[in-house]
């Protein structure tokens, strides 16, 4: 159980990555995930279609349909691009497969907490209070998506900037464009042997971003930003836990291991300290943790049985 | 979820000035309407182009004579990854599939008999038909652009060619004639500002095709 989904998120970035690379090979006008499709269907990067729109004032139907495309499987699937499509989570994963445990929780990477043995996490030095991480990067976890959430300030700029400016600048910088600027660079490289300064440009600014910024995805992604605030209509798909089975609610034992296996501070026993639900990326990490198995993400919330969010306070 | 702090608005207002500096920065440098960049059909209005495009790379894919290329971040930050023609590796004609799959309308409406790509110019320190007979791109060209004058020299006629770029994929220069370095053809499609720039169709070298 443990990893699985893990290894399934792998999967599906490196499935996105050899898409792109078919529609290289051969004449499918696949794309890349700034605007991907078969022939007139296609999703657009909503972020990079709102700078598009902003930037020539105009909106083709293409971009319309593309945008509307995109809200509609936001609204169905949430955040799922950030854990299961980005390549960013791929690169850090690639690069940096390892992460001290001090690293781990500050970082609170997907792949480290929800790969971490269970003993070790039960047997942890780290005091609770501070592995709960009630606030994070300076604002509380329940905080997040709002006003004070650095991602929606980068989120503003980046508007703001291309209206200013009349081109989408932050498309220049996007880790998600660059990436695959940076394998279509390698990839013409090998079949042109066509050598340029992008070669070298692109993979630098990638490493920036990734590795040294890491903390990029919960601080400074304005495409993370964009998707959590439609998000925030998602009802599908959300985490629940069965009352009965969980430890937690049904009073058997103190256990908070999907709270400390989530990426993104959601704890599901604690609305209070809890990120909103928007912000969940349906990774699948809290139901990996679980030891009972009591997490499912069920299409609809199930009228009986499962709360989404127990109403029981905080105990220290 | 919290109102508008102070701290957001500070953290909201840095945000924008290093975007909004970076971008302008950018700009500044690269950001330039004339360019010598070959654009795919319906891509030739610069500005335009640098509005809309999302460096998407449906265009470059979808392309079934490979002609579409990226521009690098040799040829300017702000312009790397959008779509250019690269005649080394195909000619157009004109199929529409590109402008059908950009989302963004970045590559728009184009009509080969009256929109241009660009313009060919004939360079006579390459072309072969200075030094011996060859007459591949008269016999090429689809749009019958391209005639041979009484020296047998490839003379263009700029009010009937588009720009489609298959003389300059086809002209063997580089093949039949000694290596004289570069990459440069004897017949090479320019960019509609530069042809403006020119003001006629074949020069005697590649200084006078970049003056």
């Amino acid at each position: 159980m443990k990893g699985k989904s893990r290894l399934l998120r792998t999967l599906t970035a490196l499935a996105v990555v050899a898409a792109v690379c078919l529609g290289l090979a051969v004449h499918t006008g696949t794309g890349t995930p700034s605007a991907w499709g078969i022939q007139d269907v296609a999703a657009i990067c909503p972020l990079g279609a709102l700078e598009s729109a902003l930037a020539s004032k105009t909106i083709v139907p293409p971009l319309f349909l593309g945008f509307a495309f995109v809200a509609v499987l936001t609204l169905v699937f949430g955040r799922a691009f950030c854990a299961w499509g980005c390549p960013v989570p791929l690169l850090r994963r690639i690069f940096k497969p390892k992460v001290s445990d001090a690293e781990a929780v500050e970082t609170s990477c997907v792949d480290e907490c929800a790969s971490a043995p269970v003993e070790d996490s039960s047997a942890s030095p780290l005091p609770s209070s501070k592995k709960r991480k009630v606030f994070w990067q300076g604002v509380p976890a329940a905080e997040r998506g709002g006003l004070g959430d650095s991602r929606n300030w980068v989120l503003g700029g980046t508007i703001v900037s291309t209206a200013l400016l009349g081109f989408p600048v932050f498309c220049l910088i996007c880790p998600v464009g660059l990436t695959f600027a940076t394998l279509i660079a390698i990839w013409r490289l090998f079949q042109f042997a066509e050598t340029s300064l992008s070669l070298l440009v692109f993979p630098l600014i990638l490493v920036l971003e990734v590795l040294v910024l890491r903390k990029w995805c919960h601080r400074f992604c304005p495409l993370g930003a964009l998707l959590s605030l439609i998000s925030r209509g998602n009802r599908t798909l959300r985490p629940q836990s069965d009352t009965e089975m969980c430890l937690h609610t049904a009073g058997k034992a103190e256990c908070r291991r999907c709270a400390d296996a989530c990426p993104e501070q959601i704890d599901l026993h604690d609305s209070v300290v809890s990120a909103p639900m928007s912000e969940c990326t349906k990774c699948r990490a809290c139901a990996d943790a679980c030891p009972m198995g009591a997490i499912s993400f069920p299409l609809l919330k199930a009228k009986k049985k499962t709360v989404p969010v127990a109403s029981e306070p905080e105990k220290d | 979820m919290t109102g508008c702090t102070r701290r957001s608005f500070v953290g909201f207002c840095t945000a924008s000035a290093v975007l909004a500096g970076f971008g302008g920065a950018v700009k500044a440098a690269d950001g330039a309407s004339d360019t010598d960049i070959l654009r795919p059909p319906g891509g030739q209005f610069e500005p335009a182009m640098l509005a809309t495009c999302l460096k998407c790379d449906r265009c470059l894919s979808i392309c079934h004579t490979g002609v579409i290329s990226l521009a690098k971040v040799d040829d300017g930050f702000m312009k790397a990854r959008t779509p250019t023609m690269d005649f080394h590796k195909g000619g157009c004609d004109f199929c529409g599939d590109c402008q059908k799959v950009c989302p963004v309308g970045a590559l728009g409406a184009f009509d080969p008999a009256h929109n241009r790509l660009g313009t060919a110019i004939v360079q006579k320190d390459r072309c072969v038909a200075y030094f011996n007979g060859c007459t591949e791109c008269r016999e090429a060209c689809p749009f019958n652009a391209i005639s041979l004058d009484d020296a047998g020299h490839p003379v263009v006629d700029s009010s009937v060619c588009n720009g489609c770029g298959v003389c300059e994929n086809i002209c063997p220069a580089l093949v039949y004639r000694s290596f004289a370095g570069g990459t440069r053809r004897g017949i090479v499609v320019a960019s509609p500002s530069r042809f403006e720039k020119l003001g006629k169709t074949a020069v005697e070298d590649e200084s006078e095709m970049m003056a």
